[in-house]
């Protein structure tokens, strides 16, 4: 009885977890280049209270055990890398990547990859995210520059008032065999791990690697209809567990009744 | 009256292994393919323990490693312990590039741990597994004649206790990519067997009650000198 209360319980918190990764998938279904997580659970070890396979008195053999479970735990919380949905911004300097890999991008001391392609220049005219992470291999931008366009292979090019070329650079993309086992740091910024393996630098759309879509950007892969529909299913095991632990609780209740 | 108390205990006590049952599965009620615990007694009221291997409902994931089992079998895996089958195909890959569960156990193929090196990766009906377009090996999925002898081991995960050269191919084989088996737990049975079984545990107390109410009376009312 005591034990289905505490089996109840683990059901209970592995519901809890996985509300609280669909929040954040819901919280951040219009971050561009954010990709979803997902909870996964597996059931908990087993008490063996009956061994099959051993022989009876009678000369039979046990042909079933009896296993009691004890409960549900969260397993892991893995990184799902489907592709977000595009969007066409006519900003110069925002990319996409439409397939594998990510853009490097360095904070200085570390490199960083990211697929928010929703860059901009900083003082110096280098081109950097957001939060001011400089894109690798560093590219400055020429103050005159009037136009910049970018190829679907990568190649960058600025383009001067008189239609003359100022500049051409090759931007390339990183590739994982695992991106589920990168480390998010937050701000759409991932760190490669040895889960995620070491990446490898390609030419957009050579070897399996995506090509850049200039003008768009990828927003998140997060479907609001599928968290919400996960959402209700939480909360509706969350509950069924807890009439579990209500029920434990009724038993305890009448077995301590039965004494007046 | 006094040994009638036996069987009145025995009574509730069969409830709350009931209730350990179903509250197990209950929790279980959103982990990917669980396979319900069914506890029955027979006429001696001897408790047997079956898993019900019924097919879960299928879900649509996107995720190119995520494989599930449309029809019979199991995969297998190698564990630390040893080999283990499992229906939970929610893969992932490790830093040596090997197919693996999120636990870390590799997932075999017909030809040993499966080498995903590539940047695309498709399995079709047969669980052949596809690396950019090249086959690479194919999912070991198997099967036994008698499913009693696979015990639950937690992590998802079965061990066969029964003879180990016992495994077969399964007849039908049908790998589903990007999908999960959801489990086949049925909330609204086990909530059912929820309200019955804290009942019956209510009658056997009540009947423990009256059955000590009569002993009272017979022991003090009944001698009693007037």
């Amino acid at each position: 009885m005591i034990r289905g209360l505490w089996t109840a319980a683990s059901g209970m918190q592995a519901q809890q977890m996985n509300i609280d990764v669909t929040s954040n998938n819901l919280a951040n279904s219009s971050t561009t280049g954010f990709k979803k997580s997902r909870a996964n659970f597996q059931d908990l070890m087993y008490q063996t209270m009956l061994v099959a396979g051993p022989t009876t008195p009678g000369g039979g053999q046990i042909p079933t055990g009896i296993q009691v479970g004890m409960g549900a735990k969260p397993s892991s919380v893995q990184k799902i890398f489907t592709q977000g949905d595009y969007v066409q911004t006519g900003n110069e300097l925002d990319m996409a990547i439409e397939g594998d890999g990510f853009f490097l991008v360095s904070d200085g001391t570390e490199n960083l990859y990211t697929r928010a392609g929703n860059f901009t220049l900083d003082s110096e005219g280098f081109i950097t995210t957001p939060a001011g992470l400089r894109l690798q291999p560093e590219i400055a931008i020429p103050p005159e520059t009037t136009l910049i366009t970018v190829q679907s292979n990568g190649q960058l090019t600025a383009h001067g008032p008189n239609e003359e070329t100022l500049l051409t650079e090759q931007i390339n993309v990183h590739t994982f065999i695992n991106p589920a086992g990168l480390f998010a740091v937050g701000g759409n910024l991932f760190r490669e791990t040895e889960g995620s393996g070491a990446p490898v630098e390609l030419t957009p759309g050579v070897d399996g690697a995506g090509t850049i879509a200039n003008t768009y950007l990828e927003m998140s892969n997060v479907s609001v209809v599928d968290e919400m529909v996960n959402m209700i299913v939480g909360q509706r095991a969350y509950e069924a567990n807890s009439k579990s632990v209500q029920t434990a609780d009724t038993m305890l209740g009448i077995a301590n009744g039965l004494k007046r | 009256m006094i040994l009638q108390f036996t069987r009145l205990v025995q009574g509730a006590l069969r409830q709350e292994r009931r209730f350990q049952i179903t509250s197990n599965n209950l929790s279980n009620v959103d982990t990917p393919s669980f396979k319900e615990d069914v506890l029955s007694f027979d006429w001696r009221l001897k408790a047997h323990l079956t898993v019900n291997h019924s097919q879960g409902p299928l879900r649509e994931t996107g995720n190119p490693l995520d494989v599930s089992l449309a029809d019979e079998g199991f995969f297998t895996v190698q564990t630390p312990y040893g080999t283990r089958y499992t229906r939970d195909g929610r893969f992932t890959i490790n830093s040596a590039g090997e197919l693996v569960t999120q636990t870390g156990d590799q997932v075999l193929g017909e030809g040993g741990p499966i080498t995903i090196a590539g940047n695309k990766v498709d399995i079709n009906k047969a669980g052949e597994v596809f690396v950019d377009g090249e086959i690479v090996d194919a999912l070991k999925v198997v099967t036994f004649e008698d499913l009693t002898p696979l015990f639950k081991q937690g992590g998802n995960l079965y061990e066969y206790l029964g003879d180990p050269g016992a495994e077969i191919t399964p007849p039908n084989i049908d790998v589903k990519q990007k999908t999960i088996e959801g489990s086949n737990v049925e909330t609204v049975t086990e909530m059912a067997r929820l309200i019955e079984l804290s009942r019956m545990y209510e009658t056997y107390q009540k009947m423990l009650q009256s059955f000590d109410e009569t002993d009272a009376k017979a022991i003090s009312d009944v001698g009693q000198l007037r």
